[in-house]
């Protein structure tokens, strides 16, 4: 546990009958992050949440948010805000009732005053339909308040399920700026499956596949690490032989042939952790042997979805 | 951690800096705001208060049936069983329709909820299962024995004094006390059953069979159960308002029911996966 973070587990395991649900989760979320919680379906990201929320009980391990352990009940939940994947509210409310009622669920040093409310609603862009009743509400604008209901009693931590998974476009792109507003602010947890949104707001990322914590680190270093391995070459004058010559240098660990365009061939060279400095190197001089034209000899920059890919194994493989 | 510890940690730890059932004044006026703005109320105000006053209206009208249509009293029309003001009170208090309306009112309120995910929603803000609890069976107990219980009554009283004269206020205020304590077990097995299963048929059923196991059970064994019973605690108030002789057993039995169903319905909410 590191002691910065938010939320820190260790060991957090989920079992229901047949099925690990969740397995031996050990995280420590710094403080002030957007973490992003990733996974294909199925993972245990909900699941995760859904024990961070104080909703369902682990089977066993242990979880703290700001130092307080789960076990400490309302206590430990104070210092939680909670938005469901669907959320759901009392439709006879508005939306100012809703933020008032959830405001005096808390203990009076927490409660929002008038203005508080009005100000957090205002913040969610709901200052106009703060007197409006939320069964009117879109989705969009239920999302919206769900994260102002999860604001409103000053939690140290957002734990936010799929926030994003069930809006349209312009709902999806007003709730990620939002949540890109609250970095430094709180720390917002939350799960996705949908890469490119991780991509764009969290500063650190833990993949799940299978019940089980695959990755956790911050998103630029997660991407960092699988630019090292991997070389885009394009190389003139090239005969067949060149592959085979190329996939003999020191530190490589395969070689594939993309594109062919004439003597023209770009190759994708995948290099051992480390050693892609070396390889080029090695390829600049591999080329000048052969009098051959090095067009590009670069280091290629994968995306969060090929990593992704790359971490989590295809069901039909693990079946 | 273990599940037993967490469960034993969950139980003991559901305070809030020292207070129990935090969250619970909140909780019960949103509650009873839910009995105001929806139309629930109004249904069972209507529906318990004709019923209640027909069934106190029933011996004045087959009265007048027989004195005013021979054919009718040929064919077998029911005699009149009392004009008496007191026993028909009592037979609309007998209807027992309350119950049936308190029951149908309150098998929803936890189900409901959890299928929506309001209670999961508010089972992760900083408030006590129990306290969710709690205040779902005050506010519904208070809502009902208004809509189904004081206000039928009132009607009652005022048909019964048209119809036959003023009943004795003593029987009429036992009454309304005896339809609250009613009011109030239902609503608690109706709430117990809602933490124990989740579908609003499967909570109908087992309090619907709460209702209906004394009146079989006291009719199978030889002995007389029915002081023993917390169900008899309606009977027992209109005893005592009527000045009838009456024991202490039947309210204790009252509160260690109502106590038990609290306290199974509290540890059954705990360890709801939601």
């Amino acid at each position: 546990m590191t002691d910065d973070a938010a939320i820190t587990t260790a060991g957090l395991t989920k079992h229901y009958p047949g099925v690990a649900a969740l397995t031996d989760l050990a995280i420590d979320v710094p403080a002030g992050s957007i973490y992003g919680f990733l996974g294909p379906n199925g993972a245990g990201k909900s699941t995760t949440i859904k024990i961070l929320a104080g909703l369902t009980r682990p089977t066993r391990g242990s979880a703290a948010v700001a130092g307080i352990p789960i076990q400490a009940g309302a206590a430990y939940r104070r210092e939680v805000g909670y938005l469901a994947q669907e959320p759901r509210f009392y439709d006879w409310m508005t939306g100012r009732e809703t933020l008032r009622f959830v405001s005096s669920l808390y203990p009076p040093e927490r409660r929002a005053t008038e203005n508080g409310v009005l100000t957090t609603l205002a913040r969610v862009g709901l200052g106009d339909a703060a007197d409006r009743r939320t069964a009117d509400y879109s989705g969009g604008m239920r999302q919206r308040l769900g994260i102002a209901q999860a604001l409103i009693g000053r939690p140290s931590v957002l734990l936010l399920d799929e926030p994003v998974s069930s809006l349209d476009p312009i709902g999806r792109r007003e709730v990620l700026e939002l949540m890109a507003e609250l970095k430094g602010e709180t720390t917002v947890f939350y799960s996705t499956h949908i890469l490119e949104d991780v991509q764009r707001v969290s500063d650190h990322v833990a993949i799940l596949d299978r019940g089980r914590l695959v990755r956790a680190q911050p998103t630029a270093d997660l991407l960092a690490s699988f630019d090292q391995d991997q070389l885009r070459v394009v190389i003139g004058g090239a005969v067949d032989g060149t592959a085979v010559g190329l996939a003999s240098l020191a530190g490589v660990l395969g070689v594939e042939l993309a594109e062919r365009d004439g003597d023209i061939r770009n190759f994708v060279v995948r290099v051992q952790p480390d050693a892609a400095g070396a390889v080029q190197a090695a390829i600049t001089a591999f080329a000048a042997e052969r009098q051959l034209t090095v067009i590009e000899n670069h280091v290629v920059r994968l995306g969060l979805e090929d990593a992704f890919l790359r971490l989590v194994t295809p069901k039909e493989h693990a079946a | 951690m273990t599940a037993s510890t967490a469960t034993i940690t969950r139980h003991r730890a559901d305070r809030l800096d020292g207070r129990p059932l935090p969250g619970l004044r909140p909780l019960l006026r949103k509650d009873l705001g839910e009995w105001i703005h929806g139309r629930r109320a109004i249904v069972v105000l209507l529906i318990v208060s004709v019923f209640m006053a027909l069934a106190a209206a029933n011996s004045w009208l087959n009265a007048w049936i027989i004195a005013n249509v021979p054919e009718a009293a040929e064919a077998g029309a029911s005699k009149v069983i009392s004009l008496a003001p007191l026993d028909n009170v009592g037979a609309a208090v007998a209807s027992q329709i309350f119950v049936f309306a308190a029951i149908f009112a309150a098998m929803s309120l936890i189900v409901r909820e959890r299928e929506s995910g309001t209670l999961a929603w508010m089972a992760s803000k900083p408030v006590s299962r129990s306290s969710i609890l709690v205040s779902k069976w005050l506010s519904a107990t208070v809502a009902l024995w208004i809509v189904a219980g004081l206000i039928p009554l009132g009607v009652t009283a005022v048909v019964v004094t048209i119809l036959y004269g003023a009943p004795p206020l003593g029987a009429v205020v036992a009454a309304g006390f005896g339809i609250g304590a009613a009011i109030a077990l239902f609503v608690a097995v109706a709430l117990a059953a809602s933490a124990l299963v989740a579908s609003q048929p499967a909570v109908a059923g087992i309090t619907f069979a709460a209702f209906l196991l004394p009146t079989i059970v006291t009719a199978i064994i030889p002995f007389d159960i029915a002081p023993y019973l917390p169900t008899s605690m309606p009977a027992w108030l209109m005893a005592l308002g009527t000045g009838a002789p009456v024991g202490v057993v039947t309210p204790i039995a009252w509160v260690l029911g109502l106590a038990a169903l609290g306290v199974f319905g509290a540890r059954r909410m705990a360890d709801l996966e939601l």
